[in-house]
């Protein structure tokens, strides 16, 4: 059953209670884990836990509203998921080459969005945007965040916002509509 | 039939599969025009996160700091009880004759809220006269709820370690008290709060 998480629930989660800091996982937690995946992550399940370990250990000393705490908690994402790119750039990943498999085959955006709509379709398409308009996109729709709340977690201006939301949505639907782009 | 026909069989498919309602976020941004592949895509995307598990691990401990605060309490009351001992100790000194009151005092009210290991080196000076106290008399004995650390020989690692207590200290100690060792088992009166740190 979702339980819509409000100012006192989250009175009681600083506080240290059980149940509430329950409803604050399950209520923020989907959103964190879209969020990791839509960003490719290496392992979107780990990170979220890793975000609430820290947001619970920092929580009895946070001061702010429930729309305060998802601004903060995205910010937290987004410093773990910085953190994770970091790593895959010092740890390459090693890909056995086998002579035996096909190549693969060029395929358009959006026939790759179409196959699989799954995180990392979606992701592969994201990935052609500006890492900063995939940002804004990502918060909007994956997190549920309101512009002003994007602006907080990105440290942005609220115009600064609409316009890479803008661009990026253009930029989105140039690839899936048209079909244009090849790998 | 050829791989195009397939993808063009996938697209007359995608594009009749109704669109979800068109989201906010192309309203406000005013994208208008074909915008089914764009609002099926964003849709895709809102349901990436749907699956989410259970906490686990860690997360699971971190949803009960009830259970540390509780301990680190527990922590907190043997700390203060010790401290608050020695400070009772560092009390009874003061009424000795050959104590100077001024640093002696000032010691003891440093000394009490000390719970943390820097605090040894603030009130280390004020033993000095402390020391020349003790030759003079026996202490009184300590509370049965302190922690007694075991006696250690005069010439002990921990005492040579810190050069502010073996220099004033050391021209000040009488044989008597070098000895013994039991006179230092009290002029180390912080160590009893490291005990429940160690526990």
């Amino acid at each position: 059953m979702a339980i819509e998480l409000n100012d006192d629930i989250l009175d009681s989660a600083r506080q240290g209670n059980e149940f509430a800091l329950t409803c604050v996982y399950r209520s923020l937690a989907p959103g964190v884990l879209g969020y990791f995946r839509a960003r490719g992550a290496t392992d979107p399940e780990a990170s979220v836990n890793d975000v609430f370990v820290s947001v619970f250990a920092r929580l009895p000393r946070f001061h702010g509203t429930v729309t305060a705490l998802r601004s903060f908690v995205y910010s937290v994402a987004h410093a773990r998921l910085v953190d994770d790119y970091r790593r895959q750039h010092r740890r390459p990943t090693l890909v056995v080459l086998d002579e035996g498999l096909p190549l693969p085959t060029v395929a358009s955006a959006e026939a790759e969005a179409m196959e699989r709509l799954d995180g990392a379709g979606l992701a592969a398409v994201l990935a052609r945007l500006p890492d900063d308009q995939a940002e804004v996109i990502v918060l909007r729709i994956v997190a549920g965040l309101s512009v002003a709340q994007v602006a907080e977690a990105m440290k942005r201006s609220e115009g600064a916002v609409k316009q890479l939301q803008r661009r990026g949505l253009l930029r989105l639907r140039e690839l899936l509509g048209a079909g244009q782009v090849t790998r | 039939m050829s791989h195009l026909d397939d993808d063009e069989d996938e697209m007359t498919r995608f594009r009749a599969t109704p669109p979800p309602d068109v989201p906010d976020v192309l309203t406000e941004s005013g994208i208008g025009g074909d915008v089914h592949a764009l609002a099926r895509f964003l849709d895709g995307l809102a349901q990436l996160g749907r699956d989410c598990p259970a906490p686990s691990g860690p997360l699971l401990a971190a949803l009960q700091p009830r259970r540390a605060s509780r301990r680190s309490m527990l922590v907190a009351a043997v700390v203060a009880v010790s401290l608050a001992a020695s400070g009772a100790a560092a009390e009874t000194r003061l009424h000795e004759p050959g104590v100077p009151a001024g640093p002696a005092r000032s010691a003891a009210q440093t000394a009490a809220p000390a719970a943390v290991p820097g605090h040894r080196m603030m009130s280390s000076p004020a033993r000095t006269p402390t020391v020349a106290a003790r030759t003079a008399r026996p202490l009184p004995a300590v509370s049965p709820a302190i922690p007694t650390p075991p006696a250690l020989p005069s010439g002990s690692p921990q005492g040579s370690s810190e050069p502010e207590r073996g220099g004033p200290t050391a021209a000040l100690r009488s044989p008597a008290a070098s000895d013994s060792g039991s006179p230092d088992e009290h002029s180390e009166s912080p160590e009893p709060s490291d005990e429940p740190h160690r526990r």
